[in-house]
């Protein structure tokens, strides 16, 4: 497989499933996990072209995510899309932390839409 | 010496009262109900209240629906504030904990979780599914037991959720602090909301069925008044009930040595039209302005309340205006018994209300659904309306227009009523007139005779009724010494 690499990480299991589908679907390689700590771990091991996270989740949210991928010059560069049916101020909070954001419920064409904004077409080069 | 134990208020409108206060803090809970019944509602609740108390609230669910529709639903609601989300309230889902680590798994979720948020208020959704995934009662309990250990002996508070029919015996409820059922009831055909405190450890709470509601505020419970006013929430102060409050009808006070006696309820029924309304608008023009007054009312519309109060020569916009009246009617909707009677005492409390003119009664009597319970009720009621010093006037309709017995009003309310004003139309040489006769009056004598009154622009007008005349209570008036008209048996 030579696809580009998308990590869904979200605790709602279901969500994650059908977005690891689509993507799949879509010609996307995708790896899923249920909290920050768990994605950081697949992140160490094998960087993504993109990461599209939930805010809320145990262990470590969305947002301690993307600030741990920000302090490491492995995985600075990688966009990461967050979403979520409640923000609140994170997005001003933390200007250019996300590359997007995804209110949730989203429906999945506006998924891909956001996730081909990050990285391009499945396949493409960057 | 009684130690109070520190308690964590849902600022659910009723349910701390249920509750003896609120929920304790560390102890854990049961809210058991059917898919619908409220859980999720009552949960959500307590937690953004806990977070405008400045407290933190955790939200863990092992269900399959999602948090986004949940947030959806809740941002339809009132008590729902976007703003203290994620910060004060979080949702989070365990489900792929327990997929992937097991039971064990979500007890380490629930304790880390709980810490790190330094959450006061988890709500743990979805206790069926625990059940589904442990293989024993013993592993049910165990896993009850380690996060009723490990996260309310830390001083968290948890609510449990579950749609599950648990008994008494079960193990969950065997665990846990206490149980609060809510349910639905059908009553003819409608659906009545209740809850009840099925256990509760560390404290005393009302027992029974209580109503609840659930609206765009949430949920709010309405104590059934009879066991939230048990005993009454002050003092009887004799102080209050001395002298007489003036009905504002001279003749008939002076039938009542001055008036209705301070503090009591009294009961004027008699039949549709006789003047029942008219004679409460006459009591409450004569409020001085130390007495605030309420009209509670189920009839008459404010607008139309202040044209019959101008057609007898009664202004009540003056005192409207002035807050010295308040009219609160309750419009003719599907009524509760226990809404009304809140919302009356509400009333009363709000401004210090000291007469009070119900009308009707019977209103109440509808919307019992258990009229057994209407005995407790009113006793409650009427006593605590007497701690608080109001003087109370009361209508109820009888059916008969003219002619048949003197009915007494329900025996629900002749037990509490302390006094009795009978109006009724006589049949009288070819006439209909109106009479009142004063049948009982609390701890004091009074006239006993019958007076003949008419309804005209001035009010009220009370002549001595024609001596020599019997019968008159019954209806078929007829003069001493002559045969009474013949009755026509009922059909």
């Amino acid at each position: 497989m030579t696809g580009r690499l998308i990590l869904v990480v979200d605790d709602e299991v279901l969500i994650a499933l059908l977005a690891s589908e689509v993507l799949t679907d879509a010609g996307y390689r995708v790896v899923v996990a249920h909290d920050g700590r768990a994605a950081l771990e697949i992140l160490r091991r094998e960087p993504p072209d993109a990461v599209v996270t939930d805010y809320m989740m145990p262990r470590l949210d969305g947002l301690g995510l993307a600030l741990a991928m920000r302090d490491d010059p492995a995985l600075r560069h990688v966009p990461v899309v967050l979403t979520s049916a409640v923000a609140g101020d994170v997005l001003e909070r933390h200007p250019g932390l996300f590359f997007s954001f995804l209110q949730k419920p989203y429906d999945l064409a506006r998924l891909l839409g956001a996730v081909r904004d990050a990285v391009g077409a499945p396949g493409a080069p960057g | 010496m009684r130690a109070e134990l520190e308690r964590i208020r849902t600022g659910i409108p009723g349910l701390d009262t249920v509750l003896g206060g609120g929920l304790l803090r560390g102890r854990s809970y049961i809210v058991q109900g059917n898919p619908g019944a409220g859980k999720t509602i009552l949960a959500n609740q307590a937690c953004f209240h806990r977070a405008a108390q400045g407290g933190q609230a955790l939200f863990v669910t092992l269900l399959s629906e999602s948090h986004d529709l949940l947030l959806q639903h809740l941002s339809t609601l009132d008590f729902f504030d976007e703003s203290r989300v994620p910060e004060s309230v979080y949702y989070i889902s365990a489900l792929g904990t327990l997929q992937r680590e097991g039971l064990d798994g979500v007890a380490r979720l629930l304790r880390e979780e709980t810490a790190s948020r330094k959450a006061s208020l988890l709500v743990f959704d979805g206790l069926l599914n625990v059940r589904d995934a442990t293989g024993s009662a013993p592993d049910l309990k165990q896993f009850l037991q380690t996060v009723q250990t490990q996260v309310a002996f830390a001083g968290c508070t948890i609510l449990m959720l579950t749609s599950a029919r648990l008994e008494d015996e079960s193990p969950e409820h065997t665990v846990v602090d206490g149980v609060i059922e809510l349910g639905n009831a059908m009553a003819g055909v409608r659906t009545v909301r209740r809850l009840q405190v099925r256990k509760f450890r560390g404290g005393a709470s009302l027992g029974g069925l209580h109503q609840f509601q659930i609206d765009s505020r949430g949920m709010t419970v309405f104590p059934r008044l009879e066991a939230q006013y048990a005993c009454p929430s002050a003092e009887d102060e004799m102080p209050f009930h001395e002298g007489r409050a003036g009905t504002g009808v001279a003749a008939l006070d002076a039938m009542m040595d001055g008036g209705l006696p301070r503090g009591s309820m009294t009961l004027a029924f008699g039949p549709s039209g006789i003047g029942k309304t008219t004679l409460g608008l006459h009591f409450l023009a004569a409020a001085p302005p130390d007495e605030p007054a309420l009209h509670f009312g189920f009839y008459e519309s404010p607008p139309r309340l202040l044209a019959k109060a101008a057609a007898l020569g009664l202004d009540l916009r003056p005192g409207l205006e002035s807050g010295q009246l308040e009219i609160l009617w309750q419009p003719p909707t599907e009524r509760l018994l226990d809404p009304l009677g809140h919302s009356l005492l509400d009333a009363v409390a709000r401004r210090g209300v000291k007469r009070l003119f119900i009308d009707g009664l019977g209103a109440f009597e509808r919307a019992a659904i258990h009229p057994p319970r209407l005995v407790e009720y009113f006793t409650a009621l009427t006593n605590e309306l007497r701690v608080r010093g109001v003087t109370a006037l009361g209508s109820w309709e009888v059916p008969n227009i003219a002619g048949g017995v003197v009915e007494a009003p329900s025996p629900e309310l002749s037990s509490v009523v302390e006094n009795l004003v009978y109006m009724r139309f006589v049949e009288q040489k070819g006439r209909v007139n109106r009479v009142m006769a004063v049948l009982k009056l609390r701890d004091s004598a009074f006239d006993p005779n019958l007076q003949q009154f008419s309804i005209t622009d001035r009010g009220l007008d009370l002549t001595r009724a024609e001596r020599g005349s019997e019968a008159m209570l019954s209806g078929l008036a007829h003069q001493v010494g002559t045969e009474p008209a013949q009755r026509v048996p009922p059909a």
